[in-house]
């Protein structure tokens, strides 16, 4: 470059100039800094990094300080395609860049018009001046109101690392704050982890299920009730090791019979070319009642099972026999309701009993009005077999859920950061902590009825009167129901402030909105593998945090700071301090259990230590207590499976009698006064993790016309006009969203498949009752609860009608505009 | 790490013109900052501007924008609109204003980074401390241009070309989505600047 001197500079650029004016000096004003500064910066390294994530363990490639590549872990046996949307994640177009307040917000306090949440006028702060404005508003309510004011029950699919636990570490702060209202269970399963340790003594849906070892060897039917594993064990609460798939392989090599009871043909279907029944949805404890009586009909129940290791059947018989109201829970009875022939309902009794048999049910089926029916029905349906405890045989309600059933390994339990309070007694899936706790799906009741009173698993409780709401980790702008009811419950809220890395439309609908890293911008450890314990993996920062993005710890940690409780919360420890903490207490409980492991310095640089396997690879649930109940009973009051609970009984609910029981939900496919024609099967995506990775690339694989997709049986299309590829209108009284229809018989007559986890993307946000724009099928879903007993959600109570779309053009088409660079 | 002040307008009102877009791409325009557009100093500016033929059209789009409204008022529809469009708050149909999301896989902080990183160290130069965009933002890219042709570099040149490469689909998108016509305005205004750069005379191409 020649060097010219300052004054033939601007004769030379003067001359240059394509503008024929000069500027104005008070013209300067109109600009802002430079981005740019002088000295330059070394380039950024190159390397490999592994870590893991909610979808598996991988290795990235790093180019000068871009993560370019994932490559799933050598010893995984199923890497998951949706590693790729993971990578994409990091670098999403919707990452939120900086701290940013909404400005009406900014500018009038909790003043503020609450209904205009949502538009998007956000105003870019400093991070210190979030953060003052997030304290003083704790204050404020914890000072006014007391901790009955603060929700601190946020709710979600947090990212993995026991240090970087989002949720917890909100209430770690909230907890040094002064306290806060919490939320009991989740949105998974909460009907069943109610029900179950009142009949089995356990939570079970979160516990190892007899190994799959043992199921391959024995087991002769297997039947996957409401459970897709092919598609669901994609992902792990944890890190997953993808374990299941090496036991449904070899169910499959072993050519093992397999019945799928879906009303969708899932890949699990397809993966073993299985026996498929499409029963309606919502009806599965019809369709167990008719299976229960033709047991019973054609004296092929275990008795002896049923004496020996149950409690009431005596109870439950006179309802199924029809003795008590009339009604003979018949096969043919049941097929009426659930659309299944009688023949084929009682061919499936028979079979049942006729070989070692194992029922692995799903969570959809608790995800209903009534829920917790369905699986309390499908333990006495296979206490009736009377297999539960035998060698593959029984029932399973998490072999399609984190690889249930891989072979547990004796590995020490990994231990993380904790909330701070006080520990709460009794067991831990029923623990109420916090100043008070409500049903975490009931956080809109909760919201449009301060002071009322509400029933929950025996107990009643009123509702408290929430000011301030603080969210991370989740998004309940997707997974919680009914939003257009949620929105006008939202403007309940003084203050709704909200972590997360990306604009989700639950940030979108904040006052106060922080930028938080994803998972790969800091180091975390955690366990490998929900139920085998496989090992601990050191997840690696694998690179800098992107825009201005902070750790959720680091966040409350400053958030501490300003309240004065700094030292309470880091106690003393930073990041790597706490994760060595974490490794060393695993280690210590490692030795005494007889399993070494390598010193800290030595695994950080590895970057994983595996356990051995020994006895888990032959685990039978249930052996001890089906081989003498009186020496290994059941955490029941009676110490046997109860069939009939006395203390259900005791609690009168007319939602949720005492034993076993089909009832009408609020609206099914043919229900009885059922005012439209079609059912949403709102299942868990297969490409997604529930809304999560929907902002990447792998959305190009799925989308039709750039919508949530639709699968529509051809009978329903044709009646309608509807052809694949059409974009449809679907709608109930609750809300409307757009799909993109796929026309395919893998869906049954009556029913359409929406996933659930789409991001609602309002028409206009100021509008009541807006078109969701993309499809969030939650936007058509009943925000009920199952029954007073669980007050679970109920995400797949929901029917509605289909047309085709012919409003105005507002697919992605035109937004397609990084296509246009093809 | 020294930050660089304001090119001053006496040296380049070219490289003001690439500031200038890359302020308006950057982040949305602050009530302080559409008064001053609507002011008398922002008037002379864009009269300034509108006096180049290539230019006209542009500017009148943005000017019937500004005229529309006060400054508090037309800072939140803008803000909304800038959101939207190009902070993420639009989600799938976010316009990423940076180079990597309009070539190759089009994913962010991609290849293109890297290389602006490289030009930004050849000329001795880091992003200042309070920018936390990658450098491949249309902004950043922008401001790399303005000091090039300021500093008189013959890369400037090669700058301009790169921009003129993968703005034209990110500017017709802006054009075609823009619910405020602010930045449908813009986006004419950085294709003429550019197209009119490119084909500046021989003689005026180096030092």
């Amino acid at each position: 470059m020649t060097k010219i001197s300052g004054n033939d500079l601007r004769a030379e650029l003067s001359r240059r100039a394509f503008l024929s004016y000069s500027v104005a000096a008070g013209a300067l004003g109109l600009f802002g800094p430079s981005l740019l500064a002088k000295g330059a910066h070394a380039a950024e390294a190159n390397g490999a990094v592994m870590s893991g994530s909610h979808w598996g363990i991988f290795t990235a490639k790093v180019e000068e300080g871009r993560a370019t590549a994932f490559t799933p872990w050598e010893k995984d046996p199923h890497p998951t395609p949706m590693l790729e949307g993971v990578l994409d994640s990091i670098y999403s177009p919707s990452r939120i860049k900086y701290p940013m307040v909404r400005r009406e917000y900014l500018e009038k306090g909790i003043e503020a018009d609450r209904s205009t949440r949502g538009n998007g006028d956000f105003v870019r702060v400093s991070w210190d001046q979030a953060l003052d404005l997030i304290a003083k508003e704790i204050q404020r309510v914890e000072t006014t109101y007391g901790p009955q004011a603060v929700f601190g029950g946020s709710y979600g699919w947090k990212s993995p690392g026991r240090l970087h636990n989002c949720t917890t570490l909100l209430r770690r702060m909230l907890n040094l704050a002064g306290g806060f209202v919490n939320g009991t269970g989740d949105y998974s399963t909460a009907a069943a982890q109610v029900i179950m340790p009142h009949v089995m003594g356990t939570l079970e849906v979160y516990e190892q299920q007899t190994a799959w070892p043992v199921v391959a060897e024995n087991t002769e039917l297997m039947v996957f009730w409401a459970a897709d594993p092919i598609k669901t064990n994609q992902i792990g609460w944890v890190i997953p090791e993808h374990g299941g798939y090496t036991g449904l392989a070899a169910l499959k090599a072993k050519g093992t019979k397999v019945i799928v009871i879906d009303p969708v043909r899932t890949a699990t279907v397809d993966y073993f070319d299985a026996e498929h029944i499409q029963p309606k949805p919502q009806t599965d404890v019809a369709l167990m009642l008719g299976m229960a009586h033709t047991l019973v009909s054609e004296n092929l129940h275990d008795t002896e099972f049923l004496d020996n290791n149950t409690s009431g059947f005596d109870k439950f018989l006179p309802y199924l026999t029809g003795d008590a109201d009339g009604t003979p829970k018949s096969a043919e009875w049941a097929a009426e309701i659930c659309g299944v022939p009688a023949e084929t309902i009682k061919d499936l009794a028979r079979r049942l009993t006729g070989s070692r048999s194992m029922l692995a049910a799903g969570w959809s089926m608790q995800r209903m009005h009534h829920g917790e029916q369905a699986h309390w029905m499908l333990v006495t349906l296979a206490s009736m077999i009377g297999q539960i405890g035998l060698p593959g045989g029984g029932f399973g309600l998490s072999y399609h859920y984190s690889n249930g059933g891989t072979p547990s390994t004796d590995g020490p339990a990994l231990s993380g950061i904790t909330d701070g309070g006080a520990a709460a007694g009794g067991p831990e899936w029923l623990a109420a902590s916090g100043a008070a706790s409500i049903p975490v799906a009931r956080v809109v009741e909760m919201l449009e009825n301060p002071g009322v009173e509400f029933d929950f698993n025996g107990t009643r409780s009123t509702y408290p009167d929430i000011k301030l709401a603080y969210w991370v980790g989740g998004n309940p702008f997707t997974h919680h129901q009914d939003r257009n009811r949620m929105l006008k419950a939202w403007e309940k809220l003084d203050t709704f402030i909200v972590h997360d890395f990306q604009w989700t439309a639950t940030a979108r609908h904040a006052d106060i909105i922080l930028p938080a890293t994803t998972s790969y911008e800091r180091n975390d450890i955690e366990t490998i593998g929900d139920y085998s314990n496989l090992g601990i993996l050191a997840m690696k920062q694998v690179v800098a945090p992107l825009y201005e993005a902070k750790n959720d710890y680091d966040i409350f940690e400053a958030l501490s700071d300003k309240l004065g409780k700094k030292a309470a919360f880091n106690e003393g420890k930073d990041e790597m301090g706490w994760i060595q903490s974490f490794y060393e207490a695993a280690a210590k409980q490692g030795k005494a259990k007889g399993v070494e492991m390598p010193d800290f310095e030595t695994f950080w640089a590895d970057g994983i230590v595996e356990f051995p396997v020994t006895t888990g690879a032959s685990y039978v649930r249930y052996a001890e207590f089906r081989e003498d109940p009186l020496l290994n009973p059941l955490g029941t009051p009676t110490g046997l499976i109860e069939i009939y609970s006395k203390n259900i009984e005791k609690m009168g609910y007319d939602d949720c009698p005492a034993h076993p029981t089909w009832m009408e939900p609020l609206e099914r496919l043919d229900g009885p006064g059922a005012k439209f024609p079609l059912h949403v099967a709102a299942s868990h995506p297969f490409n997604r993790l529930h809304s999560q990775l929907n902002g990447t690339v792998l959305r190009e694989g799925y989308a039709i016309v750039g919508h949530e997709p639709c699968l529509m049986n051809p009978e329903d299309a044709a009646a309608r006009g509807i052809a694949d590829g059409d974009v449809v209108r679907v709608y109930n009284d609750r809300g409307q969203i757009l799909t993109g229809v796929k026309v395919t018989d893998a869906v049954m007559k009556g029913v359409i498949q929406i996933y659930e986890g789409g991001w609602y993307d309002p028409l206009d946000p100021a509008e009541k009752g807006t078109l969701d724009k993309y499809g969030d099928a939650n936007v058509l879903t009943a925000d009920i609860p199952t029954s007073k007993l669980g007050q679970g959600n109920c995400g797949q109570t929901v029917i509605a009608e289909v047309e085709k779309y012919t409003g105005p053009e507002v697919t992605v088409t035109a937004f397609t505009a990084p296509a246009a660079a093809e | 790490m020294t930050a660089l002040s304001p090119i001053p307008a006496a040296v380049i009102d070219r490289a003001l013109l690439w500031h200038w877009l890359a302020d308006l791409f950057l982040a949305p325009p602050t009530p302080a900052q559409l008064g001053a557009l609507q002011g008398r100093a922002g008037v002379e500016w864009r009269t300034a501007l509108a006096a180049e033929p290539d230019f006209a059209n542009a500017i009148s789009r943005i000017d019937a924008v500004l005229e529309v409204g006060d400054a508090a008022g037309l800072a939140s529809a803008l803000t909304i609109a800038f959101n939207r469009m190009f902070l993420g708050l639009g989600g799938k149909r976010t316009l990423s204003p940076c180079e990597s999301a309009w070539v190759g896989t089009r994913r962010l902080y991609q290849a293109p980074v890297s290389e602006i990183a490289a030009l930004l160290r050849a000329s001795d130069l880091t992003l200042a401390e309070d920018c936390c965009e990658p450098a491949d933002h249309l902004a950043v890219e922008l401001m790399l241009l303005a000091h090039l042709e300021a500093s008189a570099d013959p890369r400037a040149e090669d700058m301009a070309a790169r921009l003129a490469g993968w703005t034209p689909d990110f500017l017709t998108a802006v054009k075609a989505v823009d619910p405020t016509g602010f930045w449908a305005g813009a986006a004419d205004l950085l294709s003429a600047a550019l197209a009119r750069s490119l084909h500046r005379k021989p003689e005026e191409r180096t030092v």
